[in-house]
């Protein structure tokens, strides 16, 4: 559902997404999941780094000078 | 103090000019007078060579001024739009312990004038658990985006500030937003900045907030500022 709060005239509305409103929410859907895969990426990559030198995220913390 | 009035043919002002309290005289041309109407309240007498008189009442710029409430709104359905405002250079939204529904990708947009890709420049961190990770969107093809929850209780807070709304230009933006949800699609304490700017030459007169899979609850409340 879409709730339209109109200002000016103060009048609230109520109604069903359009077609292209829907549109855009499955575009959204896509570009959220390629973000997130993304994101799923740098972690696995930082993770599989850290188990191979055989320290922790606060371990490689201290020796990259962070508190 | 009584006006005595002069006769017809006389170069003169009449009093009858005037029409309201705060009328003012003002010159249109060479050896001409004007009448220029009292603006609104708070409005400041500006220069402005495109009026007849060549001078108009405007917003005040620069100095203080307070944050108004432009609109309040439950968090309900999948997108929620304030519209029909306008006068505003500064808006910030205020996201009050919004849930949203799971098993969709639990992201929060905010999209002004409903502008969704291609307009952005940005700059975002995002604080997933344990795991950072940042980046610039050097294509401009993001829309700013809060990682939200899923769970009740561990419940989305935060802000999101845009400035230069009345302006024929870029608008700048930032925010941050945070939750708990320890449970949560993306892990315990997720915390997301955005800052950036948009290319847009309208002023901002609308203002969509949306998710795909829909809020549980909450509330979002829109404010303005002159300034």
């Amino acid at each position: 559902m879409h709730t339209i709060i109109n200002i000016q005239n103060e009048n609230t509305t109520v109604r069903d997404l359009t077609a292209d409103e829907i549109a855009q929410q499955q575009l959204d859907e896509l570009n959220d999941a390629k973000l997130r895969h993304e994101i799923n990426e740098s972690i696995n990559k930082r993770t599989a780094l850290l188990a191979k030198l055989g320290i922790t995220e606060e371990e490689a913390k201290l020796l990259l000078g962070g508190n | 103090m009584s006006t005595g009035r002069l006769g017809a043919g006389d170069t003169a002002v009449q009093p009858t000019i005037f029409d309201a309290k705060g009328d003012l005289l003002a010159g249109s041309a060479a050896d001409t007078v004007s009448r220029l109407a009292v603006g609104s309240n708070g409005t400041v007498l500006t220069a402005d060579s495109a009026e007849a008189t060549g001078l108009k009442w405007a917003a005040a710029s620069g100095g203080a001024s307070n944050w108004t409430q432009v609109a309040t709104s439950s968090a309900s359905g999948s997108t929620i739009t304030f519209s029909g405002f306008s006068g505003y250079n500064s808006l910030m939204l205020e996201i009050d312990g919004v849930v949203m529904s799971s098993g969709s990708s639990v992201v929060l947009h905010f999209r002004p004038n409903n502008i969704s890709t291609s307009s952005y420049k940005a700059t975002y961190t995002y604080v997933l658990g344990s795991s950072t990770f940042g980046d610039t969107n050097t294509t401009s093809s993001m829309d700013p985006i809060f990682y939200g929850s899923s769970t009740g209780g561990r419940t989305l807070y935060g802000y999101y500030v845009i400035t230069g709304c009345n302006s024929t230009g870029k608008k700048l933006y930032w925010g941050q937003g945070s939750h708990n949800d320890s449970s949560g699609t993306y892990g315990s304490r997720a915390n997301s900045i955005v800052n950036g700017y948009l290319t847009e030459t309208n002023a901002i007169t609308s203002f969509v907030i949306t998710t795909s899979g829909g809020f549980s609850s909450g509330n979002f409340t829109l404010w303005g500022s002159t300034n």
